[in-house]
């Protein structure tokens, strides 16, 4: 196949920037420089294009210097996002572990109910210990009434002076169970805040997660729960006991 | 002379009841709230009020600012029982017009010691 060598735009207005005036490349002036047009027939314009492909290959390393250095950039935003990833997936399991949607115990209520079953049961026994101390307060005043003045009165005015050391002592109740109720409110803070970091993912990823290692101490394959009350999840009364015991 | 104490806790009033009679005073009336001890107040007549400050739905603090801006309430001494520490906490007390702060835990001296100091013995 013949190969004509066609002049560029470019190439010809040189070509007409260069030709002396009058001339048949001068006269192509304002007009759209056509082979057909411009050439006549059999005749070929010989340009120098090497300035263009000089500019060109040019380009062509910048570029390549371009794409080089994003590449490298990109494989390090890529290695980042990777690592963000991963730690945003082990952060959701942490979070499971806190509160898995398919965990049978719910740990921050089971914490909370603990520390109430604490308060209560200091409580009852400040009470109780509270009653006997009045009660012997009671039996000292009618020893003070039956007993001659003397040593003995003596030493029953220092029981009276234990039983005040009872009743100071008990103060402890009350700031106890402040303290506790401190700490149930600050588990109910922490997981508010858990529920609602799980909220701001997709709740149903976290199904998918591993349920969290039990905290319940083990003897072989019986779970050790420690103290409960009676007849709450599954525990049973020392009536209970004694009746299946016969 | 007639002592209303108030606490949102049976057990604490248990103790400064027990307390109390132990130092001598033995005219006792209990409140669980600075509303239930309004109520008192305005029934019956009262010499001193010891009161704790974290309670609801009335605190010791509302309920001492009830008692300072009753005319004829404001004039009875008050104690303020509590485990609010904070010096921001006493000061504001004390600008509310408390008598005197007593920091749980207390024992019978301290109780009596302030006693003496508001009822100017």
């Amino acid at each position: 196949m013949k190969h004509t060598n066609r002049p560029f735009t470019a190439e010809l207005q040189r070509a007409k920037r260069n030709a002396p005036p009058g001339s048949e490349a001068a006269e192509l002036n304002g007009r759209r420089p056509t082979a057909a047009v411009a050439l006549p027939e059999g005749a070929s314009v010989v340009v120098d294009n090497s300035d263009v492909l000089r500019a060109i290959a040019d380009l062509g390393s910048k570029f390549d210097r371009y794409l080089a250095m994003d590449a490298s950039q990109i494989d390090q935003i890529q290695t980042e996002i990777a690592d963000i990833s991963g730690r945003i997936k082990a952060t959701k399991v942490e979070m499971a572990a806190l509160r898995h949607p398919l965990a049978g115990d719910d740990k921050f209520l089971q914490a909370s109910q603990e520390l109430s079953a604490v308060v209560s049961a200091t409580e009852g026994a400040t009470n109780a210990i509270m009653a006997c101390a009045e009660e012997l307060e009671e039996i000292i005043q009618e020893l003070k009434s039956s007993m001659p003045e003397g040593y003995q009165a003596d030493r029953v005015n220092d029981m009276v002076e234990v039983i005040v050391r009872i009743y100071e002592a008990c103060n402890f109740q009350d700031l106890t169970g402040q303290r506790i109720t401190k700490v149930v409110r600050a588990l109910t803070f922490i997981e508010e805040r858990v529920d609602a970091m799980m909220g701001l993912w997709n709740r149903r990823e976290f199904e998918a997660m591993p349920l969290p290692p039990s905290v319940t101490k083990k003897d072989e394959h019986l779970d050790l729960h420690g103290p409960a009350e009676s007849g709450v999840d599954g525990n049973v009364s020392q009536a209970d006991i004694d009746a299946l015991f016969g | 002379m007639r002592i209303l104490v108030v606490d949102d806790y049976a057990t604490m009033r248990r103790i400064v009841r027990n307390l109390l009679t132990q130092i001598g005073y033995t005219e006792i009336d209990e409140a669980a709230d600075g509303v239930g001890a309004l109520q008192k107040l305005r029934e019956n007549k009262f010499g001193l009020i010891i009161s704790d400050w974290n309670m609801e739905p009335m605190t010791g603090l509302q309920l001492l600012k009830e008692v300072r801006a009753d005319a004829k309430l404001a004039s009875i001494p008050f104690i303020m029982v509590t485990a609010e520490s904070k010096t921001e906490n006493v000061i504001a007390a004390k600008q509310a017009g408390v008598n005197n702060y007593i920091v749980k835990p207390f024992n019978a001296e301290t109780l009596k010691q302030k006693i003496a100091s508001v009822m100017g013995g």
